[in-house]
């Protein structure tokens, strides 16, 4: 049972299913309403974090349209866990970088957005931290040895 | 829409892998690469016999018509063991063209396709990246027909191929013209590529041609509709290896790279059955998930033979060892039919920014 709620736990972090169609809009084009002319950096990484974002979006829904087909996700939602909250880790990170000094204040220009980023530190750590999970992948996905 | 593989899709990937094993293993690839040879018509006269030339071509032209998303997983079966075929070039990305044209000709040739008797070579480069907007290849009016100048560089297949589908500029825009390989005024120089595949230059002085498609109108939905077939996900080795003692597998740094591996190929799968799933159902908005799913592949399999040769240590920079092979063939993947950069922009681009 413990095991399980763990599984249940990790898979209310790692978030709802949202694919390329059920999802909202792109953080590069939050960021681009703000930021006339990002710089080559910051684009170039919200394109790296917008396909990541979209490929594991439609991971969780393949994962969902599977467990309705009768394959629970088992180990793997390791995989979703660890694979969802860093993925997390990086949006708020981007957003971080796109608010620059108005992204440093309590309650600032951007409100919490300095909160929301710090609270993100804590989604690789609860439920398992991303060490544990990719040792979960390791052993019982990959079979390696203990 | 559901992304789950069939049980039809399992079926055809069981019957794949096994066909595969035993006729174009790896060993299969050495011995063409230490031969010289880039092309086996036997080889491919059986994956027509399978149904594998006809995938997408309809059953009344002697197609097997079973779609993208099954292209998609017989392409993925390929690129476990490296096997040589022209399988995107002709009965994807020739057999994808051909059949939004409506007349005999057309027909015809798709029946050479799905039967193995005609192969094809796409002719789009003119620079060393893909770039299809940026074509200069001029194709002028003369009588009935056109003349094509002008050169082309990394046709895949296209030392060998049977015909040509080269991407050429007239009065009215971007036009596709499918030629014979061998008409006088073609001139091809076979490349001698890293991953020991049949790959070309060519030069166009004047041949004349008679038949030509607009591409103005389709080009931009299926430049997109080959590439999610381009690069299939390899998964990373086990490594069982010992070093000072220990099998290296035990070892929780290489564990925990292995497992990281093993992730992002998961969430590359997702993006390449969507991508299948949007072109067999959704084929005029499929270009967002198939730029995704080339461009999640791309990086997840240069992620994959990095590590592989570097978890193999020394023998993985060997030439006896196979990991080599998986190295070359993925970083010409990468480049064709559109890099990393050129699919991140055509997502940003549809995602509004």
């Amino acid at each position: 049972v413990a095991k399980y709620l763990l599984t249940h736990e990790r898979e209310m972090i790692s978030g709802g299913g949202a694919g390329l169609s059920g999802g909202g809009r792109a953080l590069g084009a939050v960021i681009a309403d703000t930021i006339q002319d990002m710089d080559a950096t910051l684009r170039a990484d919200a394109m790296r974090c917008e396909i990541d974002a979209l490929s594991i979006g439609l991971t969780l829904e393949r994962y969902k349209d599977q467990s309705e087909a009768g394959q629970g996700a088992g180990d793997a939602s390791a995989m979703l866990k660890y694979m969802g909250t860093e993925l997390n880790k990086q949006r708020h990170e981007l957003m971080m970088s796109a608010g620059g000094s108005d992204a440093l204040e309590w309650n600032g220009p951007l409100g919490n957005r300095a909160g929301d980023w710090l609270r993100t530190k804590a989604n690789s750590i609860e439920g398992g931290t991303s060490e544990v999970m990719l040792s979960i992948v390791s052993r019982r996905v990959l079979g390696l040895p203990a | 829409m559901k992304l789950v593989r069939t049980e039809e899709e399992g079926m055809l990937a069981d019957m794949a892998r096994g066909f595969l094993d035993g006729a174009a293993p790896v060993s299969k690839l050495r011995e063409m690469r230490d031969q010289g040879v880039t092309h086996d018509a036997a080889l491919w006269k059986e994956m027509a016999d399978m149904g594998w030339a006809g995938v997408l071509v309809p059953e009344d032209a002697g197609g097997s018509d079973m779609g993208f998303a099954a292209a998609n997983v017989i392409a993925q079966e390929m690129g476990k063991t490296l096997a040589v075929s022209p399988f995107i070039s002709t009965a994807v990305i020739a057999a994808t063209a051909l059949r939004q044209v409506s007349d005999a000709r057309a027909r015809d040739a798709l029946r050479r396709i799905a039967a193995g008797d005609a192969t094809y070579a796409l002719a789009v480069d003119e620079g060393i990246k893909f770039d299809p907007d940026a074509t200069a290849m001029q194709a002028r009016a003369e009588g009935n027909g056109f003349r094509l100048t002008g050169k082309k560089q990394f046709v895949v297949d296209g030392g060998l191929a049977d015909r040509l589908l080269v991407l050429a500029r007239t009065e009215a825009g971007l036009t596709l013209f499918d030629i014979p390989a061998d008409r006088d005024g073609i001139t091809r120089t076979a490349s001698n590529m890293i991953d020991a595949r049949d790959s070309a230059r060519i030069t166009f002085a004047s041949p004349l041609t008679m038949w030509r498609r607009r591409a103005r109108t389709c080009w931009a939905p299926w430049t997109r509709r080959w590439t999610c077939c381009a690069l299939p996900c390899r998964r990373g080795r086990r490594p069982w290896r010992k070093q000072f003692g220990v099998e290296i597998g035990r070892f929780q740094a290489l564990q925990h790279r292995a497992a990281h591996l093993w992730c992002e190929t998961e969430v590359t799968a997702s993006a390449i059955l969507n991508a299948g799933r949007m072109l067999d159902h959704d084929p005029e908005n499929a270009g967002l998930a198939v730029s995704l799913a080339k461009a999640k592949a791309t990086a997840t399999a240069k992620l994959a033979v990095i590590e592989g040769v570097q978890m193999h240590g020394g023998i993985g920079m060997t030439d006896a060892y196979d990991m080599g092979f998986y190295m070359k063939r993925a970083r010409v993947g990468a480049e064709w039919l559109g890099d990393y950069a050129y699919h991140a922009e055509q997502v940003a681009a549809a995602r509004g920014f």
